[in-house]
């Protein structure tokens, strides 16, 4: 990719890139997919489990609650207590059922896997040191337009997000994954992986400049050991 | 807003730029884009045209300018070919000589005289695009190289079409510019000719994906019938744009001299707002925030910072914002940035010499001399594009106007100036003389009205705007008597004309229904020309009156009706110009009652309705119900159905004016003062309502009359007083007939079936009706105002939620607060239409259609799934004249990740119009899957003006 020098990549550990549809679903995909390239091999995991079990956990299962998405605590403490099956155990839905009701896990979903996480603190100097340590990490942050298109547009090389310094952010927080680290035209940048489909970025992955993401990053996460199945 | 030093505005003031181009390249400060003339930039738009200062020269300068280009590309919306920094521009003929790019204006207009003009053209192009050492590059003298193109079309072709390719494989355009053309030849004819061949090439040149055209004219060098009479030439028209001057824009471009000017940080603190930042050093620039232009209550409120409130010491003289403008425009209303900024730079300096005290930056007097010297400069100017004015104008110093143009004609006459023209001409000391003077006193009055000097007022008398009327020693006076009718000629073209304007059709309108130029039907109505017979059969068709009514000798019947007459007389306070429309609209409908033929069920309705009255009026209970289940219900059956308008329902409200115009009924609007609504049935039946009024009253006077008429019940004058009237509301003093009118014309617009349909769209409750604001939106919806709204709903919905149905008009306005406190905006001079997701998205309605004014707000409120890639686009709002005012996007849940968010557009309409805005929720890489989308039919046309029906003029003018 022009211009871009990696460092270190860990995209070896995942599969290729999934899409969360329309449905505000990011930090289950973005934990599911952590979780799933911790594993031995790439077998994706169960997104909607883990997202339904966040969301109960959090008491936002109700009809108004819909729309919303997950909270990190309520994700990590899902897969650390309720764990997740393989994908097929509890395929992803394109649509919550019109009757939240009915929106609950099948009765066999199969071995469920579980895994603690813990939070992280520090910006973009701790992520680059727990990918060196090969440790992809869950991150959160703010949005602004230039990620969209993440270059789609011919605005800059296709699959880096480099925006002006004054782009405005949106009201809204997204999840994904840090892959790797490398250098933009000299300057630090970190490679993400995204769940809007393989259409997006590179792939569905692109590289996030400092200048980027340092005012953007909300929250930060990584997984631990095994603790093991069911 | 924060305060700014009175001396150092003043000082900014008057040192403000001039304001004109000459061709130098201007600086980026310099910049100023004015929205119609960012359209103007766009690489397709091969025609722009303008006024003398409209800033035709200071673009064609401009645009060689890589920096300007790129701010020009920056601010250009997506959908449009924007030029960039990278994009090659040359020039094929401007001001500035360069005797090896073009030939210059010593030799060019011998070359258009000489050789086929487009192949002149042709050669320039070619030239410039020819590589070195190409034959083209190599022949010294134009006439070889125009003689190579000539025998070498397909060498040329390929040329073309082989840079084309390396510019594409290179993603980067050519532009070349063409300005000045007035210096391209020595007469109109040669003039016309070079035009009309440059418009050639530019069709020629569209096929091409990279190269492009772009040519500046001033307006009156548009002459279509002889610059555009070739195949395809609409072809380089239809796209051509206009460098208007708005007043918001105006003002827009003294906000960015003075954020711009040596104190800029002072202003721009001082206008508020956030200024983008664009270039640095010597070639920076603030850009002025979109809405200080767009919002001209807050332009209004600054510029009286500077200026003070008024023209004098009260509101009786005007203010000065709208006051400066005013004086300053032409007959068309034209005014230019030079005029307005001398204007400006003027008043400041006689503020500081003789006002320096004052406490504004500007005072009232002070204004006044710099206007006076604007007229000065404007009339410069003038003279430097038309050097044959000061010939027609000077012997004319001492007369008033208005006057008569016989007593123009007379002074010219005396004066011999159309002979000195002729000698002028002859010895060629005016090369471009005024273009219609072979049509002697009438032609150049043609001339002087199209460029703005002269207005024809409607009784045909000629006035001057002061711009030009001071400069020229020309005096200003009150009314005159109307011109007397000489000859036949004259009688029918000016009947013509004023059946023209009657029906409210443009010239232009009239000219293409009937396949003639508009130039030959002003010669008609001028009384220049006669009419041909199959000419005067089809416009007798469209003006709905036999021929005879133009050809015969007798003065038209313009008497009233004896009851209409007795109805007249019982209302005092009818004015003149009330009683003279009811006279032309009775004289209307006698000439044109064989062209409407009424529905059979019409008279039949009528005719059952007029038998049963006298038993009604016995029986007011009884009354009640026949108007509602009888009446309305009825007409519904009929016609609402009929017309399929139930099922092809898209959120709008009943249009009476398309249901009085099925029914076979006519319906003219005009303007009146005191009179809202008429209806007559002697001589035909018909119904007149105010023009200019707001839409919703149109409507329910339109419908209230209708009912009258329908009901056979007397013909009717209604004044202010039918708003007041309204079923449920106060009944004192109101007559059977009336109820049932009012209730009639509420069961029609506000029917129960179309509120419920409304609410089931908008997910209304019958408590949530309850509040003012969601009643004031169906109001909006429905087309109606709002008291009739709010009582209807009273009555049909919400009486049974048990909530009290009391009207205040305070009710409407705090609803339209609540809005604007919402939108974080301090007023809005229309209406507020708030548009929901759930009622714009297709599972609720495959289309939305909206009515309003061009002062109205549009506001979505649109859900957008932004947590997973989908963004709301489309609807090209520049494109379709709309401005941004505000686009936010709010958070619908602080804690999750991922929610989506509510995004709001406020758009404001730039201008009366209509169209579609087509908007989908699509992820930037893949627009061809949008998650959600929707179509929304706006028509911003604002209320019916004088004539027809706007819907039914417009189909009857269609060709």
């Amino acid at each position: 990719m022009s211009g871009v020098r990696p460092i270190r990549v860990l995209d070896g550990l995942f599969g290729p890139a999934r899409n969360q549809g329309e449905r505000p679903t990011c930090l289950a995909f973005a934990a599911s997919d952590l979780h799933a390239a911790l594993r031995p091999g790439w077998e994706p995991l169960s997104c909607e489990y883990a997202f339904f079990h966040a969301q109960r956990r959090a008491g936002r299962q109700a009809e108004a609650d819909r729309k919303l998405g997950a909270r990190l605590p309520d994700m990590l403490d899902a897969l650390r207590i309720d764990g997740q099956p393989r994908e097929q155990g509890w395929p992803y839905l394109r649509a919550l059922p019109a009757n939240m009701n009915k929106w609950r896990p099948p009765v066999n979903v199969g071995e469920i896997f579980r895994r603690a996480g813990r939070m992280e603190t520090g910006g973009v100097e701790r992520i680059t040191s727990m990918l060196d340590r090969a440790a992809p990490l869950l991150v959160t942050l703010r949005l602004s337009t230039s990620f969209y298109c993440a270059g789609c547009d011919a605005s800059g090389p296709p699959g880096v997000v480099d925006p002006p310094d004054d782009e405005k952010l949106y009201p809204v927080v997204h999840a994904v994954v840090a892959i790797g680290h490398g250098l933009y035209d000299g300057r630090r940048a970190i490679l993400v992986r995204n769940s809007w489909g393989d259409g997006w970025g590179n792939g569905g992955q692109a590289w996030l400049t400092e200048n980027f993401l340092a005012p953007r990053i909300r929250e930060l996460a990584a997984l631990q050991a095994d603790t093991g199945t069911v | 807003m924060a305060k700014i030093d009175v001396r150092l505005a003043r000082e900014a003031i008057a040192q403000l730029p001039p304001g004109t181009s000459d061709g130098g390249s201007p600086a980026l400060g310099d910049v100023y884009l004015p929205r119609s003339h960012l359209k103007a930039m766009d690489l397709d738009v091969s025609v722009v045209t303008g006024m003398r200062g409209a800033g035709k020269t200071f673009w064609w300068s401009a645009l060689q300018k890589g920096r300007v280009r790129r701010l020009v590309g920056k601010s250009l919306a997506r959908a449009r070919t924007a030029p960039k920094e990278g994009t090659e521009v040359a020039i094929g003929f401007g001001n500035t000589p360069a005797p090896d790019d073009y030939p210059g204006i010593n030799e060019l207009p011998r070359l258009i005289r000489t050789y086929d003009p487009r192949i002149v053209w042709r050669t320039v192009l070619a030239r410039r695009l020819a590589r070195s050492g190409d034959r083209l590059r190599r022949a010294a003298e134009w006439p070889d190289r125009i003689e190579y193109v000539r025998r070498n079309p397909a060498a040329v072709d390929r040329l073309l079409s082989e840079r084309d390719g390396e510019y594409d494989r290179e993603d980067r355009h050519f532009l070349i510019l063409f300005d000045a053309l007035d210096r391209s030849a020595y007469n109109w004819k040669d003039m016309y000719n070079a035009i009309r061949g440059l418009l050639q090439v530019a069709v020629e040149m569209r096929p091409y994906r990279r190269l492009g055209v772009k040519i500046f004219l001033r307006s009156d060098q548009l002459d279509k019938d002889r610059v555009a009479n070739f195949a395809d030439a609409s072809k380089a028209l239809s796209s051509s744009t206009d460098l208007g001057w708005p007043r918001r824009e105006l003002y827009g471009l003294l906000w960015h001299y003075l954020g711009n000017g040596k104190y800029g940080e002072q202003f721009r603190s001082f206008f508020g707002g956030s200024w983008e930042r664009i270039g640095s050093g010597a070639e920076e620039s603030f850009q002025v925030p979109r809405e200080l232009v767009m919002d001209e209550d807050r332009q209004r409120d600054t510029f009286h910072e500077l200026s003070g409130p008024f023209m004098g010491t009260g509101r009786r003289r005007g203010f000065p914002y709208t006051w400066v403008p005013n004086h300053l425009g032409d007959a068309h209303a034209h005014v230019t940035p030079r005029a307005f900024l001398v204007a400006l730079r003027r008043a400041a300096e006689a503020t500081s010499n003789e006002f320096s005290n004052h406490e504004h930056a500007l005072h009232f007097n002070g204004i006044k001399i710099g206007v006076q010297k604007a007229f000065t400069a404007r009339v410069d100017e003038i003279r430097e594009d038309y050097p044959w004015i000061n010939s027609v104008l000077r012997p004319l110093e001492g007369m008033t106007v208005p006057c008569r143009f016989d007593e123009i004609a007379e002074h010219w006459r005396a004066e011999g100036v159309l002979q000195t023209l002729a000698r002028d001409m002859e010895r060629e000391e005016i090369e471009l003389p005024p273009r219609h003077v072979d049509d002697g006193p009438r032609g150049v009055r043609e001339d002087l009205e199209s460029i703005g000097v002269f207005q024809r007022l409607l009784d045909g008398r000629v006035n001057m705007p002061d711009i030009f009327r001071v400069g020229y020693g020309i005096g200003r006076k009150g009314a005159a008597p109307m011109p007397t009718v000489r000859n036949d000629t004259k009688r029918i073209g000016a009947r013509l004309r004023e059946a023209r304007e009657y029906l409210g059709f443009t010239q232009a309108a009239a000219a293409a229904r009937v396949d003639i130029p508009p130039t030959a039907l002003s010669c008609i109505e001028d009384g220049q020309r006669g009419v041909g017979g199959a000419e005067l059969a089809r416009l007798a068709i469209l003006y709905r009156r036999p021929e005879s009514s133009f050809t015969s000798g007798d003065t038209p019947d313009r008497s009233l009706p004896p009851d209409i007459a007795r109805l007249a007389e019982d209302m005092p306070n009818l004015s003149a110009r009330d009683r003279t429309e009811l006279e032309r609209f009775a004289e209307y409908l006698r000439a044109s009652a064989h062209t409407y033929t009424p529905l059979r069920a019409v008279a039949e309705f009528m005719r059952r309705n007029a038998r049963s009255r006298r038993d009604m009026e016995a029986d007011a209970d009884e009354l009640r119900i026949t108007i509602k289940g009888h009446v309305a219900a009825e007409f519904l059956r009929n016609h609402a159905v009929e017309h399929d308008f139930i099922e092809r329902w898209r959120g709008d409200g009943v249009d009476i004016f398309d249901a009085i115009v099925r029914l076979g009924l006519p319906l003219v609007f005009r303007p009146l003062d005191g009179l809202l609504g008429a209806c007559a049935l002697d001589p035909a039946p018909g119904i007149l309502i105010a023009a200019g009024r707001p839409l919703a009253v149109q409507r329910q006077a339109a419908a209230q009359e209708l009912c009258h008429l329908l009901r056979r019940g007397r013909p009717r004058l209604d004044d202010e007083s039918l708003l007041r009237r309204w079923p449920f509301g106060d009944r004192k003093g109101c007559g059977q007939l009336e109820q049932e009118a009012d209730a009639f014309a509420m069961e029609f617009l506000i029917p129960r079936w179309l509120i419920r349909r409304h609410a089931n769209r908008q997910g209304w409750s019958r408590e949530s009706l309850a509040d003012p604001a969601a009643a004031y939106q169906l109001s909006l919806r429905l087309g109606t105002r709002f008291e009739p709204t709010w009582r209807a709903l009273h009555h049909h919905a919400i009486e049974r939620a048990g909530t009290e149905p009391a009207f205040s008009r305070r009710l409407v306005d705090e609803a339209k607060a609540r809005l604007l406190r919402r939108l974080g905006r301090r007023d809005c001079r229309g209406d507020i239409r708030l548009l929901t997701e759930r009622e714009l998205l297709p599972e609720r309605g495959a289309e939305t259609v909206i009515a309003g004014s061009r002062n109205d707000l549009l506001v979505m409120e649109l859900q957008e799934h932004c947590g997973s890639g989908y963004i709301w686009g489309g609807g090209d709002f520049e494109a379709h004249g709309f401005t941004v005012i505000d686009d936010k996007r709010e958070a619908l849940d602080a804690e999750g990740v991922g929610s989506p968010v509510i995004r709001r557009l406020v758009l404001a309409p730039e201008a009366a119009g209509s169209g579609t805005l087509k908007m989908a929720e699509s992820r930037a890489w893949n627009p061809k899957e949008p998650l959600n989308r929707f179509d929304l039919t706006y028509d911003f046309e604002g209320p019916e003006e004088a004539g027809l029906p706007r819907a039914q003029r417009r189909a009857e003018a269609a060709p």
